[in-house]
């Protein structure tokens, strides 16, 4: 009896517990961390060049207040900076627009032509779900919808799975229909 | 020992208590039961986690009334013990008198993070704004860290990014092909030859600051709630944890077994 108490509170038995318990520990901690790479799908340098044949003059458009308004209205917060981007030539104008999906952001390439949508494509999606939405039977739906009000004129159906995603394209969408509206002033 | 004591014909030599002429034999002695002993060994060896899971136990089941999921441990022990301590030291530049921090991959404007993509390079102060560069992009955030856009290799001379400088007081970035020196609204980028000094980053020197943002790096720290309940799972224990608590049961397992045996016992005997 005497031996086994010596046994379990022997220091030397401790040290041993302890590192094994700190390596399964790091072991767990540190599985999750391995996410997958970042899907890049197009770069946006070759999405630009695609639809104007060469990258045309960058624009920047600074938001003023009431912009800013609208676009936080429409993404339902205020959005990530306050200038954005564009490149515009024979009446399209193209947006790289980033948008949080559930904790990523999704880099989205979207082209607006007569106040409708040409095209939109996930460039660069980062999230561990929900990638169907860079899927073009999902993506298609977007073409030709254009602005009414803060959303979409065109019914997007939904994927399974990936709510967030699909929610955030049709924010983006909006939001580069409302700036196109706002460069053709 | 004397020759009497071993002598053939010597007396049987009487107990205590017993006359001499008392001719009874005297039972032989009973064996000594060891229930009792094991019964108090293991009540001691499975009483201390056995108060450690009941009083953990109790204090997960209050935990809301406690208001224990407001409270955040960031103490260096306890996010080391998650894994949740920056490897490596941070190092910073001061633009603006705001200091721009990278550690482990984070990167931090005074004390709050920032997500910028790829792996930072420097920051530089330029009129008005400060340019946060990383081999894949550059972001220009206003002097209260607001961002106000984003530059990515369609809006860069090149990537991967080397290094970044000032220039005529504009911005001057260096890619494989040489530097770049960015016009007022960083639109257009034109090769120069002049010599650029690249801006570094340096060991971050204030323990405080470093404090602060060893918290944020784990995301401000381990709710109190999660703490306890990892103590109550026996979590830390890793693997060991599972073996620990079947040791324990089995401890209380024999202790009330034994406990029942000495109460039968007892009874009997009254």
């Amino acid at each position: 009896m005497g031996n086994l108490l010596n046994l379990l509170f022997m220091k030397s038995v401790w040290p041993f517990f302890g590192r094994a318990a700190f390596a399964v520990l790091s072991i767990g901690l540190l599985w999750p961390t391995a996410d997958a790479a970042d899907r890049v799908y197009e770069k946006p340098s070759v999405f630009i060049t695609r639809h104007f044949g060469a990258i045309p003059k960058t624009q920047v458009i600074g938001l003023s207040g009431t912009q800013s308004k609208q676009l936080k209205s429409i993404f339902g917060h205020k959005y990530g900076s306050t200038k954005i981007r564009y490149w515009q030539e024979n009446g399209k104008t193209a947006w790289i627009l980033d948008e949080v999906g559930k904790s990523q952001p999704i880099t989205t390439g979207i082209v607006v032509k007569d106040g409708k949508i040409v095209e939109l494509k996930v460039l660069v999606y980062r999230e561990s779900h929900g990638w169907e939405v860079a899927r073009p039977f999902f993506t298609n739906q977007f073409v030709g919808a254009s602005l009414n009000g803060k959303t979409l004129s065109k019914r997007v159906d939904g994927i399974v799975g990936a709510t967030l995603s699909v929610n955030a394209l049709k924010k983006l969408s909006a939001a580069a229909l409302y700036l196109s509206q706002q460069t053709g002033k | 020992m004397s020759d009497s004591d071993t002598a053939p014909d010597s007396p049987i030599p009487f107990q205590v208590g017993c006359a001499t002429v008392c001719d009874v034999v005297r039972k032989p002695k009973r064996k000594k039961r060891k229930s009792r002993s094991w019964h108090r060994a293991l009540g001691m060896v499975s009483a201390l986690p056995l108060i450690w899971v009941l009083l953990t136990g109790l204090v997960l089941n209050h935990s809301e009334d406690l208001g224990l999921d407001t409270v955040e441990l960031n103490s260096p022990l306890v996010l080391s013990a998650y894994g949740m301590t920056p490897t490596g030291e941070p190092v910073s530049v001061t633009v603006h008198d705001h200091s721009i921090t990278l550690w482990d991959g984070i990167v931090f404007f005074d004390q709050s993070p920032l997500n910028i993509e790829g792996e930072f390079l420097t920051a530089i102060a330029l009129d008005g704004c400060i340019a946060l560069v990383s081999d894949q992009s550059v972001m220009r955030v206003g002097l209260d860290g607001g961002i106000i856009e984003k530059l990515d290799e369609l809006s860069l001379p090149a990537v991967p990014l080397l290094e970044a400088g000032i220039l005529n007081e504009q911005m001057a970035l260096r890619s494989a092909d040489g530097w770049h020196l960015a016009d007022v609204d960083w639109i257009e980028f034109s090769e120069v030859n002049e010599s650029v000094t690249a801006i570094g980053l340096q060991p971050l020197g204030d323990a405080d600051l470093k404090n602060v943002l060893q918290s944020k790096w784990a995301g401000g720290g381990i709710s109190l709630s999660r703490f306890v309940l990892d103590l109550h799972a026996g979590n830390f224990l890793g693997s060991f944890a599972a073996y620990f608590y079947d040791f324990v049961v089995l401890c209380t397992l024999w202790l009330i077994g034994t406990g029942l045996v000495l109460q039968y016992r007892a009874s009997r005997r009254s």
